[in-house]
């Protein structure tokens, strides 16, 4: 009898655990694998929350949690076609932020500033109480990505004064911050049509335009010696001669650095654009911590 | 010693329910909404040898698929051949597997894994002979396309557009003349780009010609002014002469490189037709 009871005792023992330890799984599973950052995994595991869960509210938070993931595994676009799932109607108001939030990160990764812009406004406007400073930065980037200068300063500003009370602290931190937006401080514009324009008029004047003066010394120098061979043998009747080899290498060199202005352009803005970012999050860090 | 047991076989129950083998549910879940990474991934790392026939069958596919459709297509045959023949997969997973080592031009792997097919069905085995006739196709064995094709009855819905198509590539592929590097070059070397017109690059012919037969004026009007032991001669002229030669060069390898895009571009279209009575059938 006592050696029956044992295995009975042994055998309910062991189902218990395991089942608990199942029963325990999927969510809590995922969410240490999310912390240990083991993100793809992650996904996974909260993909098997959804499948296996009916409660409507921890299916949301598995799915928010698995475009968390996938914004670390950056695939964004994928981070943002799972919060489109998420249903926001009958939701507290702190999750619909969050969830508007994170949207608006993933498209400011995907440089789709407009709708990032948009869907901070809609937090602003509906869940303002749901504003927290640590989610203001997000903000001041996305502005700043758009250009806005003046909004993204007067955001910058209202971070100060919702974190510290300290009224010495706040002029030193505003004065950073109207250094950090001052006229001769904020990004310039560089704009790829004015660079190739430039360069079509003066050749080389677009690299200069873009912060290559050397590159823009080259390529001038580079096309008058073309052009000048072209003339030189023109005037001595070596008509051949100057079409091809003169003409033909001015041809080439001419549109080539047209089109090499207009890319470093693009560059210089976006170096230009980071460079002030970093500052931006910088200061940006200073004042949260 | 029951104190001593006792611990020991809770241990050892622990481990044994706790190693589950995968759930098929979830994982055809994560197929059905093209999560194929993730179904890779939980098979990868789960052990099933153990689990079922019925169920390993499943799973198997279930790789297999997803290999397929994430392009591992070595890996996907592999897993999809593991598929036992009581399985409701089975002649699907047969046939893609034979069609991935058909898409690897591994044709002889190909061919073995159509030949072991086991049915009896009417409509397989003719799908099965319009693989075959597909593959013959790819490897240009006009004869076993043609032994091959005779047995396909081309009025089964399913396949019926394909072998029309398949039958058209057979005859265009039986019509082609490749094209020979030798007589482009010697074109080429005659008259500067028409090798590359022959290649049938017309576009590409007449730049070289320009651009060469440029040259060579330029060398001609230098060394009719200059004489030959003129700087400006002999630099256009070793100019001229590296874009004479590289112009010969460049239509011996253009003459390679169409033939292969030709090659290429009907091996595209037998597999996209031998792809597509398979999808018909088996989807």
């Amino acid at each position: 009898m006592t050696t029956k009871s044992f295995f009975i005792f042994t055998f309910l023992c062991g189902m218990f655990l395991t089942e608990v330890n199942a029963q325990l799984k999927p969510l809590q599973k995922a969410d240490s694998l999310f912390d240990a950052g083991h993100w793809f995994e992650a996904s996974i595991e909260y993909e098997r929350t959804m499948y296996l869960e009916t409660g409507r509210d921890k299916m949301n938070e598995a799915r928010f949690r698995k475009a968390l993931s996938y914004r670390y595994l950056n695939r964004y676009d994928d981070a943002l076609a799972e919060l489109d799932r998420i249903p926001l109607f009958s939701m507290a108001d702190s999750m619909k932020a969050r969830i508007l939030y994170e949207k608006a990160f993933n498209l400011l990764l995907t440089d789709k500033h407009e709708v990032a812009l948009w869907n901070f406004r809609r937090i602003e406007n509906r869940y303002s109480q749901q504003l927290s400073p640590s989610m203001i930065p997000l903000e001041i980037i996305i502005l700043n990505h758009s250009r806005k200068w003046k909004e993204a300063k007067a955001t910058f500003l209202s971070l100060v004064d919702s974190v510290t009370a300290d009224s010495a602290k706040s002029v030193l931190w505003k004065d950073s911050v109207y250094t950090l937006y001052a006229e001769d401080h904020i990004p310039k514009t560089y704009r790829e049509e004015k660079a190739r324009n430039l360069s079509r008029f003066i050749p080389g004047a677009g690299h200069v335009y873009a912060g290559h003066p050397w590159e823009g010394a080259a390529s001038f120098l580079l096309n008058g010696a073309a052009a000048g061979v072209a003339i030189h043998q023109l005037w001595y009747k070596y008509y051949f001669t100057a079409y091809i080899a003169g003409f033909g290498v001015f041809y080439k060199s001419y549109f080539g650095g047209m089109e090499r202005a207009a890319h470093l352009a693009e560059i210089a803005g976006h170096n230009e654009m980071k460079r002030f970012n970093d500052k931006c999050s910088a200061l940006m860090m200073q004042i949260l911590q | 010693m029951r104190y001593v047991l006792t611990p020991f076989f809770v241990f050892l129950m622990i481990i044994g329910f706790g190693q589950k083998s995968p759930d098929a549910g979830f994982i055809e879940h994560l197929m059905n909404r093209e999560y194929h990474k993730e179904v890779v991934h939980l098979l990868d790392e789960a052990e099933y040898k153990n689990a079922s026939p019925r169920l390993q069958d499943s799973l198997n596919y279930m790789k297999g698929w997803s290999l397929y459709s994430l392009k591992e297509l070595k890996r996907s045959a592999h897993a999809l051949k593991l598929v036992s023949s009581p399985s409701p997969f089975y002649h699907k997973s047969r046939f893609f597997a034979a069609y991935n080592h058909a898409h690897l031009t591994n044709y002889k792997k190909a061919l073995e894994t159509l030949e072991n097919i086991k049915t009896t069905d009417d409509n397989l085995q003719n799908l099965k002979h319009f693989e075959k006739s597909g593959i013959a196709l790819l490897q240009r064995d006009y004869k076993a396309f043609d032994q091959q094709f005779d047995q396909v009855d081309t009025s089964y819905y399913p396949i019926a557009k394909a072998s029309g198509n398949m039958e058209r590539y057979a005859q265009k592929l039986k019509a082609h003349n490749k094209k020979s590097p030798w007589v482009a070059g010697m074109m080429s070397a005659l008259v500067p780009g028409s090798g590359k017109i022959y290649a049938g690059k017309t576009g590409q012919g007449i730049s070289s010609f320009l651009t060469v037969g440029g040259m060579g004026f330029v060398t001609w009007e230098n060394y009719r002014k200059n004489g030959w032991k003129d700087f400006k001669t002999l630099f256009f002229a070793t100019v001229f002469s590296a874009f004479y030669a590289g112009n010969i060069h460049g239509t011996v390898m253009t003459v390679k490189i169409t033939e292969n895009e030709f090659q290429k571009e009907y091996d595209n279209k037998i597999l996209f037709h031998l792809h597509i009575p398979l999808r018909n059938v088996f989807n």
